[in-house]
């Protein structure tokens, strides 16, 4: 790997690691002013930036609409409409629009538990991990699938800086992997429901950015693990 | 360099600043620190993953598990679940042994099928969750149903509703929490002094009181018809207003083709022609709601007149037919126990000859002047031509044994006593009561063509407590489902009328608290509109749960609780069946028992307030639920062909070692022996009895046999066509009046009532394939297979310019429904009908686009206070929103737009 590889990676694996961490977060605990001050804080936008191409515009949107996001944030209501719509899109009691479970997006009905998750649960497994909450919680929901994808890059990142390249290689390859198998599959579905939201303060229009994210992810991860490992 | 990392390079921000920055936004998004463990990995072994070499079996490992089927839906059958890791990969039914008439195979429904997409739903409640802007000081209750919710944690709820409750008792006193339904829960209340429940006979209409006063047997009207294979020597069967096709799913309507195949006739009288009239090649007589009584009347009018009754059984069984035959005076003093009431004494008293039954129906001595009750007078009354009346009437008097199976809808009527009273009446007339099987009875759910007591049973849990008892028992202090919504919001409720006086006498309540658990009350107990403005009044409101129902929808905290698939286990039976359905999976996300959400709140309460309240969470929850489980097949009982009751399940030291492995906790028990295995009985989901041929049931036998030797328990011991007792009790009740005979009354809001007020449709609901009442309403295949439709006739259909998909608005005295029509010839004209159990639904306008049955449903309480949930009158036109969606469908909202 040459020096300008090493810098592009390194830069790719840095930027991963953080958004991953941040969706994770993002989609799995109700938001406060601190989350929203770092989904807002101007690096943030260059993470999405760093992924931009002539092909797509999502990172260009996603900036945008982080920027409205800073402006809205100094209305003190904000937090508490994004509050809701999170307990009302992930949370319940009601129905959810789009409920956030891999499983629901393999066959025509909303269940949970069901082959995806054993799926998941037994790559999960191959990394040394399961959910917290098992067996009591499905292990294909969307912030656990992204808590796997943030681990990962985490063990990538540590490799790549190790120069453990085997290690590099193997988490690279499961990343890439469940992106293709799992979460590429289903996250457009669900986007494509979450559009269906009674209201679009924060998290739908995140889901989107969630979906660009994943598929320039895949795509960058396929030119390294074909180039460089 | 390839494009995708050449595009990473060539960002306008120094390489040095976005790492630094990275590096920081990471730790950063770390620091935030917590996220729920729902949320979260965590590190555990390592395991390889399988490489396959060839493709393989998903479901290797897997696991047939007996689950429960637990629901209140009319059938009584078996369910497999094949479980690989927690996860039921799929579901079956009874295989367990080859199918055959006389010793069938106990196979799942639609619904039972479905089971897996209720417990694993996405939709289940995953979490405690508070209505955002309630608070005590500020309840907000006009936001119930449309507030936003908070998360909270189990301590954070039992917390709110420990402090709340204990506020409210201490400033309204032990009355003011109304219980809509529970188990634990109640008994957590009888700690702070007690609690207001609920009352009122629901599905059986007013059959229990007037089967248990006229012909003699208390809780008989649901059991006590021929066995399945006395019911093959029937030589005619009458289905009179109820459709075990559809409403006793599982085993009852192919016991019924049996019966057919031998030879039996069958006759269906509905408003519908059902789905259980074509497959017993039933001819049908559509009638109108709420007139049946006229129609029966007609028919003992014509077989009257004709000679036709039978007399010497009249004189020999019966009081109240003619003049020579009435009750006596000076009968001994006779004490009713009714089901939900207090104890009620009689004393027989002088009955004029005059009021006899036969002058009555005859139109002679002091009915002269309203003449006999022919069927041309029926015909006008009930639609049904008179010819036909006749026809049917000469038929039953001479087609020997006959039976006659009813449900409840014909007396789920106001003031439906008269119809059970006139029905068991032209049996009488017939001699067609306890002679060779014939009965009159309104067989129906799991009992449907299984007559006879249950030859099986579970044991008790052997579940005690150490609570006070509830101070304001149900029997004495209960608010009755017709009346308990406008009780609350007017602060007093009926008690009963004075003999004396005539007056009737109130008592004063102030309720500010509602809780609701098993169930759903709200949706499914009359005149939801005006229960809707109830919980909207009150302080305070509770719901225990598995999924957002409408009582959920309008609480303040819902708690989730556990199917019985997250349970240790659970039994159920029908005459020859006990079904057992074991642990399928763990609790899903944070739901809990509701036992352990009890033992929670009273734990909660000795912990803020120790000296109010001395009591824990074990004083409230008695026996652990495992031991319970082992308790009730402990209990498990079968009856062998003398009657006597024998221990079913033989249990060994290692079973019981098996299932405290199970448990996770020590379980005790002395080995016992019965005739099955345990773990066999577990394997096979249930036992059946072997050799129901052998358990023949006649109703009455003994008292035909020998009405002397064997009275029916009646006041005169004999069945009471003039049946003073039910009128009195009645009265007493104080809701009503019911006549001593079995007359034709003009029932409120029913058909002559909605031609006079401008509501001239009668709209009537069914139970409805896609549920069990209000349960699975949520599951897309039934939502799909069952789509709520709106029965209507063509011709109604016609008049308002409507064809089959448009919506039509239903608007009735209490509430509003729009749903898509069926235009079909299945229904009376001048009738529209839809399922029962929809979860209400309403609109900007306050119309109901789920078509809930008791948005419809008046709230005011009759008779021996039953629901009356088919007395409804309504006016139908084409709604001018067609734009409701089928009802899994939902809009897309733009989110970019461009």
């Amino acid at each position: 790997m040459n020096q300008q590889i090493r810098d592009a990676v390194e830069l790719m694996l840095n930027d991963r690691l953080f958004l991953y961490s941040l969706m994770h977060t993002l989609f799995g605990r109700e938001p406060d002013e601190e989350l929203l001050g770092i989904l807002t804080a101007p690096h943030t936008g260059e993470a999405f930036e760093l992924l931009s191409e002539e092909n797509t515009d999502m990172p260009a949107r996603t900036v945008r609409f982080l920027a409205e996001i800073r402006e809205k944030q100094k209305d003190p209501l904000f937090l508490e409409q994004v509050k809701d719509e999170y307990t009302r899109l992930f949370i319940g009691p009601g129905s959810l629009v789009a409920p956030p479970w891999e499983s629901v997006y393999g066959q025509q009905d909303a269940l949970l538990f069901q082959k995806s998750t054993l799926e998941v649960r037994e790559v999960y497994r191959h990394f040394g991990l399961l959910p917290e909450g098992y067996p009591h919680v499905a292990d294909d929901s969307l912030a656990l699938e992204l808590h796997f994808m943030a681990l990962l890059a985490q063990r990538s990142l540590d490799a790549f800086y190790a120069g453990r390249e085997e290690e590099l290689a193997r988490t690279l390859t499961g990343s890439s992997d469940f992106l293709k198998k799992h979460l590429l599959v289903w996250i457009p579905k669900f986007t494509e429901r979450m559009k269906g939201a009674k209201s679009s303060m924060l998290y739908p229009q995140m889901c989107l950015a969630l979906e660009g994210f994943l598929k320039r992810d895949s795509e960058i991860l396929d030119e390294i693990h074909r180039d460089y490992t | 360099m390839a494009k995708q990392l050449e595009d990473v390079l060539n960002k306008p921000f120094s390489r040095r600043d976005f790492l630094k920055g990275s590096v920081a936004a990471t730790a950063a998004v770390a620091g935030l620190g917590f996220i729920g463990k729902e949320n979260s990995l965590a590190s555990a072994e390592s395991v390889a993953p399988v490489e396959h070499a060839e493709i393989v079996d998903p479901e290797a490992g897997g696991e047939w598990v007996a689950a429960a089927c637990w629901h209140n839906c009319g059938g009584r059958c078996i369910n497999l679940a094949l479980v690989k890791d927690g996860v039921v990969l799929r579901q079956k039914t009874d295989d367990s042994h080859p199918d055959s008439p006389d010793y069938p195979q106990q196979r799942a429904c639609q619904r039972g099928r479905s089971q897996r997409m209720q417990v694993f739903g996405a939709d289940r409640l995953k979490y405690p969750m508070k209505r955002k802007n309630w608070s005590l000081e500020n309840p907000n209750g006009d936001l119930r149903g449309e507030d936003e919710w908070e998360r909270i944690s189990w301590d954070e709820a039992y917390t709110i509703i420990a402090e709340t409750t204990k506020k409210l008792y201490d400033q309204y006193g032990p009355e003011t929490c109304f219980v809509a339904g529970g188990s634990y829960f109640p008994k957590v209340l009888q700690g702070l002094g007690g609690f207001t429940p609920r009352w009122g006979q629901v599905s059986w209409g007013a059959w229990p009181d007037v089967y248990a006063l006229v012909a003699g047997l208390k809780n008989g009207h649901f059991w006590n018809g021929p066995d399945r294979f006395t019911l093959r020597k029937q030589k005619l069967v009458i289905f009179w207003g109820c459709n075990p096709a559809v409403s006793s799913q599982g085993l009852p309507y192919y016991n019924y083709l049996q019966a057919r195949k031998a030879g039996a006739e069958f006759v269906v009288i509905d408003p519908r022609y059902t789905e259980t009239a074509p497959g017993l090649d039933a001819p049908w007589i559509p009638i109108r709601p709420g007139t049946d009584t006229a129609m029966v009347l007609g028919m003992i009018q014509h077989i009257i007149a004709n000679d036709l009754h039978d007399k010497e059984y009249l004189d020999k069984y019966c009081v109240g037919f003619d003049r020579d035959h009435m009750p006596k005076a000076d009968q001994a003093d006779f004490e009713y126990e009714p089901a939900e009431r207090l104890p009620f004494l009689f004393k027989s008293k002088e009955i004029d000859p005059d009021d006899n039954f036969y002058d009555y129906v005859m139109g002679e001595g002091k009915w002269a002047d309203e003449g006999p009750k022919t069927p041309e007078w029926a015909s006008e009354i009930c639609g049904v031509p008179a010819e036909t009346i006749k026809e049917l009437a000469e038929k039953y008097a001479t087609t020997k044994p006959a039976c006659i199976f009813t449900g409840g809808a014909p007396a789920r009527h106001h003031d439906g006593e008269c119809f059970p009273h006139a029905l068991l009446t032209l049996g009488m007339v017939c001699g067609q009561i306890g002679r060779d099987g014939a009965s009159v009875v309104s067989l129906m759910e799991h009992y449907g063509s299984f007559g006879g007591q249950d030859l099986v049973s579970q044991g008790g849990g052997g579940d005690t407590n150490n609570m006070p008892a509830n101070p304001f028992p149900q029997k004495s202090h209960a608010l009755n489902n017709g009346e308990m919504w406008t009780a609350i919001l007017e602060g007093q409720r009926t008690d009963h009328k004075d003999p004396e006086t005539g007056e009737v006498v109130m008592y004063p309540l102030d309720i500010h608290m509602i809780h609701q658990s098993m169930g759903g009350a709200l949706n499914q107990r009359q005149g939801m509109t005006q229960g809707l403005k109830a919980y909207k009044k009150v302080d305070f409101v509770t719901c225990i749960n598995y999924v957002f129902n409408t009582s959920a929808k309008y609480a303040d905290i819902v708690l989730p609780c556990t199917t019985e698939w997250e349970r240790p286990g659970a039994l159920k039976n029908n005459r020859e069946l006990l079904s057992v359905g074991k642990k399928i999976t763990e609790p899903l996300y944070e739901a809990k028992s509701d036992r352990e959400i009890a033992m929670g709140i009273a734990d909660k309460l000795h912990e803020l307030y120790p000296d109010d309240y001395p009591y824990t969470g074990l004083d409230v929850s008695g026996v652990d639920e495992w031991q319970q489980f082992l308790n009730k097949l402990a209990g498990c009982r079968y009856t062998d062909t003398d009657g006597e009751k024998k221990p079913l399940l033989t249990i060994t030291e290692e079973d019981v070692k098996r299932l405290s492995e199970e448990a996770g906790e020590e379980l005790t028990l002395e080995p016992q022996e019965g005739i099955m295995p345990m773990a066999e009985f577990e394997a096979r989901g249930g036992f059946q009895i072997p050799n129901p041929q052998e358990y023949e049931h006649l109703p009455f036998k003994a008292f035909i046999d020998d009405p002397e030797a064997n009275p029916v328990g009646t006041p005169s011991g004999k069945f009471e066509i003039h049946c003073q007792i039910l009128s009195d009790y009645i009265e007493w009740l104080g809701f009503s009046s019911k006549d001593p005979l079995p007359k034709y009354v003009r029932i409120t809001e029913g058909y002559e009532d909605g031609l006079e007020n401008g509501y001239p449709v009668q709209f009537i609901n069914h139970h409805y394939q896609r549920r069990s009442h209000h349960v699975f309403d949520n599951l897309t295949w039934l939502r799909e297979a069952f789509p709520q439709e709106l029965w209507i006739n063509t011709q109604d259909a016609e008049a308002i310019g409507v064809k089959t998909g448009d919506i039509v608005l239903v608007e009735g005295l209490h509430g509003k429904i729009a749903r898509p029509a069926y235009v079909t010839e299945r229904i009376v004209p001048g009738v529209i009908c839809a399922g029962e159990g929809a979860w209400a639904e309403l609109n900007k306008d306050g119309v109901d686009i789920a078509g809930a049955a008791n948005t419809m449903t008046s709230w005011l309480p009759t008779g021996q206070g039953h629901s009356g949930y088919n007395s409804v009158n309504t006016k139908i036109s084409k709604y001018e929103d067609q734009s409701i969606l089928p009802d899994a469908q939902w809009e897309k909202r733009i989110i970019f737009p461009d």
